[in-house]
């Protein structure tokens, strides 16, 4: 025989705390998506966007595909990605009197782990058009970045 | 009758976690050289379960849309103790040329993770040094020179030059050794104002990727060289 009594206890006890969690998101609001980045605990060659935010001139470059490039990158950013999908040396070619005329270039992918702003900040530090030190990685990715 | 279901969940969450059956992998990173004319390179990360239990993948993604994972056996996630299999990396190959790193994530049911890297590198056989020729705004007007080395193990000429600004960087090929070591000269008509152009130099080489390579020359700010090192420097560091 079925136990019914345990069954309805459950459902119960899910539809009380379902009806608690959607009460909570809306007094509370959802939960912070933000992406923490502490400074010290960042690897060289990275930055947080809060710090990023404070340099002057920066040209900010979307390592992702064109397609969230253009559905949502940052302001005025340039594409420069090593997506298989795009012609490198295009890109660097609009992307250069942007790079020409930067004092900082910060790279951002779609997540840290994505594997495309290390080698496409490394394309940029080899023009030398700009000191190593002043070429970043975004820390946390596309992900950290505000929009205004 | 409240304690068998009671009972029941009590042992769902104690094997869930004592359960230590894991995959190990022989190899986390696997370095690939691709030709000159791949499109796709394969990387084969081979595991096995070492454990006394069931070893469930849960999902496994790349964060990459250009390297695809596939798991042998169909694709199958649980692998009992002493079962071998692979995770295969399938790699598109751009033209993107140089070292890229791309992962693979295999998240197991018992909340391990792996990280699988494939590390492809895909050469040069042309070299351009420096990449970047620069003057300065107002300053000498004097010859700079591309040094340029194709790669010896791949028969390889210069066919040509064109550049997007010839009129303001007049060029000159020099041909130090054919088929080895060229010159490649440049002299701006003037720097009394900022410019940039870009030199593409043509080859014969028969794989579409290594046909075309490209230079850069720019007549920047006076200074700004150094002078953004140092100001950005000082920004950062909150001065």
């Amino acid at each position: 025989m079925i136990a019914i009594r345990p069954i309805l206890e459950a459902l119960v006890l899910l539809v009380l705390s379902a009806g608690v969690a959607v009460g909570t998101w809306m007094w509370t609001g959802g939960p912070s998506r933000e992406v923490a980045c502490d400074p010290d605990k960042i690897k060289p060659g990275y930055i947080c966007f809060a710090d990023a935010e404070k340099l002057p001139s920066v040209v900010w470059v979307d390592a992702r595909t064109r397609e969230l490039w253009e559905q949502n990158g940052y302001p005025d950013s340039v594409l420069l990605t090593d997506h298989p999908s795009e012609d490198f040396p295009s890109l660097m070619a609009e992307a250069f009197e942007a790079l020409a005329t930067a004092e900082v270039v910060v790279v951002y992918c779609a997540t840290e782990g994505c594997g495309s702003s290390e080698p496409v900040s490394q394309k940029i530090r080899e023009l030398e058009l700009i000191p190593e030190e002043n070429i970043f990685v975004l820390a946390g990715g596309w992900k950290a970045l505000k929009h205004e | 009758m409240k304690l068998p279901f009671i009972s029941a969940l009590l042992i769902w969450g104690a094997s869930t976690l004592i359960s230590q059956a894991d995959l190990v992998f022989e190899e986390t990173v696997i370095e690939v050289l691709a030709a000159p004319d791949d499109d796709l390179v394969t990387a084969d990360f081979i595991f096995k379960n070492t454990g006394e239990e069931l070893a469930k993948i849960d999902r496994y993604d790349a964060p990459c849309s250009c390297l695809e994972a596939q798991i042998s056996g169909g694709g199958k996630l649980g692998w009992q103790p002493g079962e071998s299999g692979t995770v295969k990396g399938l790699f598109k190959v751009g033209n993107f040329r140089g070292t890229v790193d791309k992962n693979i994530s295999i998240l197991m049911k018992n909340g391990k993770s792996h990280t699988l890297t494939v590390r492809m590198t895909m050469p040069e056989l042309l070299k351009i040094e420096p990449k970047t020729l620069k003057w300065e705004e107002n300053g000498e007007a004097d010859k700079k020179t591309f040094e340029i080395t194709l790669d010896s193990e791949h028969s390889l000429s210069i066919l040509g030059i064109t550049a997007t600004n010839a009129k303001k960087f007049p060029y000159e090929l020099e041909t130090v050794e054919e088929g080895k070591k060229y010159r490649l000269h440049v002299t701006p008509t003037a720097t009394d104002s900022r410019g940039f152009g870009l030199l593409r130099i043509k080859t014969d080489s028969e794989y579409k990727k290594h046909q075309s390579y490209q230079a850069y020359v720019v007549v920047s700010k006076a200074g700004a060289y150094e002078k953004t090192a140092a100001g950005a420097s000082e920004k950062k560091a909150g001065k």
